[in-house]
Formats: structure tokens, sequence, C-alpha cells
């Protein structure tokens, strides 16, 4: 493989913690950088420029917003927030700060690792011009240039909204989206507290895309925080 | 006036009656004029009454007529008789006018009292007696009343808040108030301390000793230093008393049988709670001691630790719920309500829960009408998610989860149906109470995932109950209230066409 190994910087202050991510993520095949809090996080990010950045948002010394409002001042990394539950408005709060995703503590290696490739993937992507012009994920198909939409080789017909909603998360795939942000994308900026609308279209789009509408097995929603299209990785 | 008339009216029925002849019966006309002038105004009158009526006499009757001149001598003593008479009848039609008076005042008074225990038996708290014993005694007595309880370390007392808004001339004087409270003696004015008040202090003084203070302002003072007025007044100040005595006794009451439901629930809460996150604690702990030990093939290595990640999942939903519990009764919780489709949230539960339900039919139905519904999402997915758990735990694998949705009048429903055993009967309500297992079965949980539920429902202003399904089986239904209409923007243009 030429591929570069990725390396990814946790900010963690939890001994524990760190070493079952230290364990996990490193046989793996990932490299590490490790800090304890968000002060020493931020100098960390800024003299290895890690290719990911997993972030505790209950850090001792500054706020995981703040860490993360800083950290997008420069730094594109991907940046997966970890949570404890029950902190619903901190976890948005970041994913509109720029944060990438999250994970709620308790969690299993499978959701991390599958969390991290997603989030990888994607700034990968988006770091070189687009290049394909059909997005798959599972049975369902986009044609971003013929602006075509086709579930299990069946193409469906989708109004405007309802294309620009799904064209959104599938370029997204794996990736939580926050009301706000699909807000913003579909409708533009001056509708970004209209979520009533975003779940009506979310459900007409499931509705076509989707065998059973109350068992979505793509257009997942994360109550309270958005929606994501779920990828198979 | 009356007097006056009383003589002239008498003359007048006597000379036309009797003329200036029958002197005998003209007499007995004058009496009775003083008689009912007494009966009807008292003693002043009917002494002017006496005077007069023997003046009249005189002067119409008695030769020469029209003058005061008296002849005959015998006239003179017949006028003393007279005179004496009237004073006499007049002094004893007062005397019963007056008996007649005090048992009317005396009744009044009983029946004020009466009126005001009966109010006081009604009052639940002190303010409500502080307000009740205002208005009688203003009705009754024509008093300004305040009342001062005792703070809560009952060194010192204080003014209910509702009154301090009162008129500032009724407020009582702090200081004599204070003193009242302590030496358990009534003060200001009509006693022999601080006399020089405009007010009266008294202390309320119940079965277990003072209860509060009373202030109370006339606004003729010498209402306050008549005796008869005080010992009312002190009849009022027992009745108070001893209403502020029974709150205080039932406040105490009540309090102490919270305690002792709190303190029931607290050992019941450490008992469960201790035996249900030790019981994974010990599996984890043992399975990963085992791990350690080099002797362990691979098939059982992979089986202990199947174990311990199956045990922590137990742990993470027991701690789960109680945070959740605690949350909920401690009133952190803040319900975020938002307008939004019931497929949504049961779709995000079944999609939390998809690990769990695998393998197990879940059948969902939901009526093609329904609205959109304000629920906080992430607490009714936990209320669906607890629902879910519990069929889970409960019910064979073999038989199918159902959930239906429709339409109800002034809201949505939301059924949960298993074909598990059911709820015992009689334990439909209770299976929603913390702690409550049924036949007190272990190991599930602590006893807490309905009671979330119910918590969550009430949270949003609707309802949960349990009914057995017809071919056995359990049935939950959820009622969510759909008041007002979601806001409801005109269709926002998409932006830029992609």
């Amino acid at each position: 493989m030429t591929e570069v190994i990725p390396l990814l910087l946790v900010v963690e202050d939890d001994t524990q913690m760190r070493k079952f991510l230290r364990a996990s993520l490193t046989s793996h095949g990932y490299r590490l950088v490790e800090a304890v809090n968000g002060g020493e996080g931020l100098t960390q990010a800024a003299s290895y420029n890690p290719d990911l950045i997993l972030l505790d948002l209950g850090l001792p010394d500054i706020d995981g917003l703040v860490v993360t409002q800083r950290l997008r001042e420069w730094a594109s990394a991907p940046i997966i927030v970890i949570s404890a539950r029950g902190q619903e408005d901190d976890k948005i709060n970041a994913l509109d700060a720029g944060a990438d995703d999250y994970l709620t503590k308790p969690f299993g290696t499978g959701e991390l690792l599958a969390r991290i490739r997603v989030a990888l993937r994607h700034s990968a992507r988006s770091r070189q011009e687009r290049s394909e012009p059909i997005l798959t994920v599972g049975e369902l198909s986009i044609d971003l240039d013929k602006r075509s939409v086709h579930v299990a080789g069946k193409e469906v017909h989708l109004t405007p909204i309802e294309y620009k909603l799904l064209a959104t998360l599938l370029k997204n795939a794996g990736k939580v989206l926050t009301h706000r942000q699909l807000l913003k994308e579909v409708w533009g900026p001056g509708h970004a507290n209209n979520t009533q609308y975003l779940r009506v279209y979310m459900v007409q789009l499931r509705h076509k895309l989707e065998q059973d509408a109350t068992r979505p097995r793509y257009l997942v929603t994360e109550p309270g925080v958005g929606y994501r299209l779920k990828s198979d990785t | 006036m009356a007097a006056g008339t009383g003589a002239l009216l008498a003359t007048a029925i006597s000379w036309a009656a009797f003329g200036p002849r029958q002197l005998a019966d003209v007499v007995m006309i004058y009496l009775l004029s003083i008689v009912l002038v007494s009966l009807r105004f008292g003693y002043g009158p009917s002494l002017l009454a006496a005077v007069l009526s023997v003046l009249c006499f005189d002067f119409f009757f008695i030769p020469p007529l029209y003058t005061f001149a008296v002849h005959d001598l015998t006239h003179v003593v017949t006028f003393g008789v007279m005179f004496l008479v009237a004073l006499v009848i007049s002094g004893l039609t007062q005397r019963v006018r007056a008996q007649a008076d005090a048992a009317d005042q005396r009744e009044q008074r009983t029946s004020a009292l009466y009126a005001l225990s009966r109010d006081l038996a009604s009052a639940k708290r002190v303010q409500d007696i502080a307000e009740i014993a205002a208005r009688h005694l203003f009705d009754a007595l024509g008093l300004h009343a305040i009342l001062l309880v005792p703070t809560s370390d009952r060194s010192q007392v204080r003014m209910l808040a509702a009154e301090t808004t009162g008129p500032l001339g009724d407020q009582p004087e702090a200081n004599v108030a204070q003193w009242v409270w302590d030496h358990a003696r009534p003060a200001g004015l009509g006693s022999d301390v601080f006399s020089s008040s405009l007010k009266s202090y008294l202390p309320l003084l119940a079965s277990r000793g003072r209860v509060a203070v009373l202030s109370v302002r006339a606004d003729d003072p010498s209402r306050l230093e008549t005796p008869e007025n005080r010992e009312y007044l002190a009849a009022f100040a027992n009745q108070i008393a001893s209403a502020i005595e029974r709150t205080d006794l039932a406040g105490e009451a009540q309090w102490a049988q919270l305690q002792m439901e709190t303190e029931q629930m607290r050992s019941s809460l450490l008992s469960s709670v201790s035996h249900d996150l030790r019981t994974p604690l010990a599996v984890v702990t043992g399975a990963a001691s085992s791990l350690l030990e080099d002797a362990i093939d691979a098939a059982t290595r992979r089986e202990l630790t199947e174990t311990i990640l199956q045990e922590a999942q137990r742990l993470n939903r027991l701690v789960r719920n109680l945070l959740d519990m605690t949350r909920l009764e401690a009133g952190v919780v803040r319900v975020k309500k938002e307008w939004q489709p019931l497929e949504e949230v049961l779709g995000a539960a079944l999609n939390r829960m998809e690990e769990a339900l695998a393998g197990r039919r879940v059948l969902t139905d939901l009526a093609p009408d329904l609205p959109l519904v304000p629920l906080d999402a992430v607490l009714i997915q936990q209320l669906l998610v607890n629902l879910l758990e519990n069929a889970l735990k409960y019910t064979p694998a073999e038989t199918a989860i159902e959930i239906r949705a429709r339409t109800e009048p002034g809201g949505v429903e939301i059924v949960v149906a298993d074909r598990g055993p059911g709820i015992p009967a009689g334990e439909e309500q209770r299976v929603f109470d913390k702690f409550y297992r049924i036949g007190g079965a272990r190991g599930g949980g602590v006893g807490l995932g309905l009671a979330i539920c119910k918590g969550i429902a009430m949270a949003h202003g609707g309802r949960i109950f349990v009914l057995n399904r017809l071919g056995g089986g359990a049935e939950f239904h959820i009622f969510l209230p759909v008041e007002g209409e979601p806001l409801a923007p005109e269709a926002p243009d998409p932006a830029e066409e992609m």
C-alpha cells in the first residue's frame, strides 16, 4: 500500500478512555498523538497537523465547543466529538461549529472505526475535485450530472427540494448533518430554523426511497440532532 | 320629641274619651304612654314623658282647667304618685330592655364566633387563616387585624407577605409584637405594657404553646378597652390560635409521612440498585480476570469477552435509567417540543434498537392521516425504546411486537402491543411506579423503565396506561396531546438550483 497511514489526534482527559482508544486505533493501523486537555490538544494539532481529531467535549480546561471553534479557525481536518448522554445541545453546537460527527459514550470499537473511516474518506473527497458524478450507497444511487435517482435500478422521481436534500445527504454519506446544516444547504441561510419543513420533506423522501419508512435503511434520524444517510462502511 | 308626643297623645285620647271627669282613667292612659315611651326610647325620654304627663294632666284635667294652679291638695298627692309610678315603670322596662339587648348582642357574638370557626375549619394554610381572621374581626368588632407568625426557628415573629401590602397605619410595631411573642402576654392598648400604643397585641396560645401574635387596631380606640370587647376578642383569638395549631400539626404530619416514604424509597432504591449494579459488575470482574489467565482456549476467551460486553451494556442501561429518572424527577429535563411526524421518532427508536431487535418480528401500522405532533424527539424515542426493551425482556422471542398509531380526539395514540404474559390483574397502575417489578422479579432492571415512560408522557401533558390484550399479551397506550397548529410558513423556496 502506498497510502500514507493516517495520523489521529486524541484529546481526552480520562486515562482509561485514552488507553482504550489507543489500543483499538493502533491495532487498526492508525498512528496516534494524544493530548490530555484542550490546551495541549490545540498545541498538538498545530505541531502535528493530524488527519483527524477525536475530541472529548468534557475537558477539564477549555470547553470542547471552544476547542472546536479554535481548531476550525485554521484546521480543516475532520473533528469527531465524543460526548456523554444528555449533552445534546453541546453536541449540536459542536457540529454547527464545524465538527464533522459525534460519538456518544459508551460506544464500541465498530462504531468508532466506522465514524473515523467515513470522516477520513469524506475529507479526502472534499480535497480533490469532484471526480465521480455518480454516488452510490447500497441500492441507492444518484447521478449528479443527469440529476437522476435510482433505487435498486429503478428510477425514482423527486421534486427539486427532495432531490437537493437527498444529494446533500448522499454527498455526506455516513456523516451526521444537523437540521441547521441541511436547512442552510437546501433552503438557504434564511431558513435555518424551519426544522418542521425539513422533517416533512424527509418523510416524503423516505416514502419514496425506503421499503419501510418506519424502519429506514438509509435515511436515519438522529433525534434532537439531525439526519444521517447510513452507509455500509 | 318622643316624650312630648306621648304626653300630648295621651292628653288627646283622655280628653276625647273621658273629659275632665273620670280622673282615675286619665291617669292610667298617661301611665300607659310612659310605659310605651320607655319601652321604645329608653330611660331619658321616659323620665321626660313622666314630667310632661304630670304637667299636661294638671293643665288639662285638674281644676282650675287650663292653668297649672292646683286648688285641691289631694291632686298634688296624685301628681306625686303618678310621677313615682312612672319612674318605677321606666326603671323596670329599662332593665328588661337592657337584658334583651345583651341577649341580642350575645347571640350576635356567638353566631359571629361560630361563623369564624366554620370558616377557619376549611383553612389549609396560615395565609388563609390570617385572611379569614382579619375579615371576621372587622365584621364583628370593626377591628383591623394583622397576624404575625413565627419564623421557622420560632425565634421571631413576622407578618405574612400578603399582609405587608396593607395600609401602613395598620402595620404592627415589630418590637411590641416581638415582646408579646417572647413573653406570651398581651401588650399595647388596653393592657399594662406598651399601653401608649394605638393597637392591642395578643399572644395566640394553643394547646402546645404560642403559635402566633395578633395585632388589632380599632378606629375608635375605646372599643379595645371595654372588658366585654376584650373578652370577645380573646374568644376570637382562641379560635384563631387553635386553627393555626391545626394547620401546623397537619403540615408536620404530612412532612413526617413524606419523610417516611422518601426513606422507604431510598432504602428500596439502595437495595435494588446495589443488587442490580453489582451483579453485572461481578460478572465483568470475573470474566475479565479469567481472561488474564494464560490457560484459556480461544473459544472460551471469545465467550468471556462477549459476556463482558453484554454485562457492560446492561450496566449502561441501568445507569441510563437511573439518570433519566433522577433528571425527570428533579425537573431538570426540559421538554423541547417540536412539531414532527411520529413516523420519524418511531423510526429512530427502532433504529436504535436494531441490534437488540435482530430477528424479532416488529409490525408497524401508522394511520395515514397522522398529524404532526409536538414532542421532544429524544424523550419520546426513549419512551419507545423502554417499551421495546420491556417487550424484548418479558415476551417470547417468536412472538411479534406490534406498534400502531392513530389519531384520537385531541391528540394521537401510540400503542405498543406484545404477546407476552400480560400484566397481572390489579397491577396495571403499579407497573408504572418507581422500582416496581411484577412479582418482585429480579434480573431485568431496577424497575424504572415504565416509570420513566410515565414521566415522559406526563411531561408532554399526555398519559400512558396498559391493558391486557384479548388472546394474551400486554398493550401499552400512549396518548400525546396535539394542541394548536404547527407553525406553517409559506413553503420556502429552495436555494439556487444545483
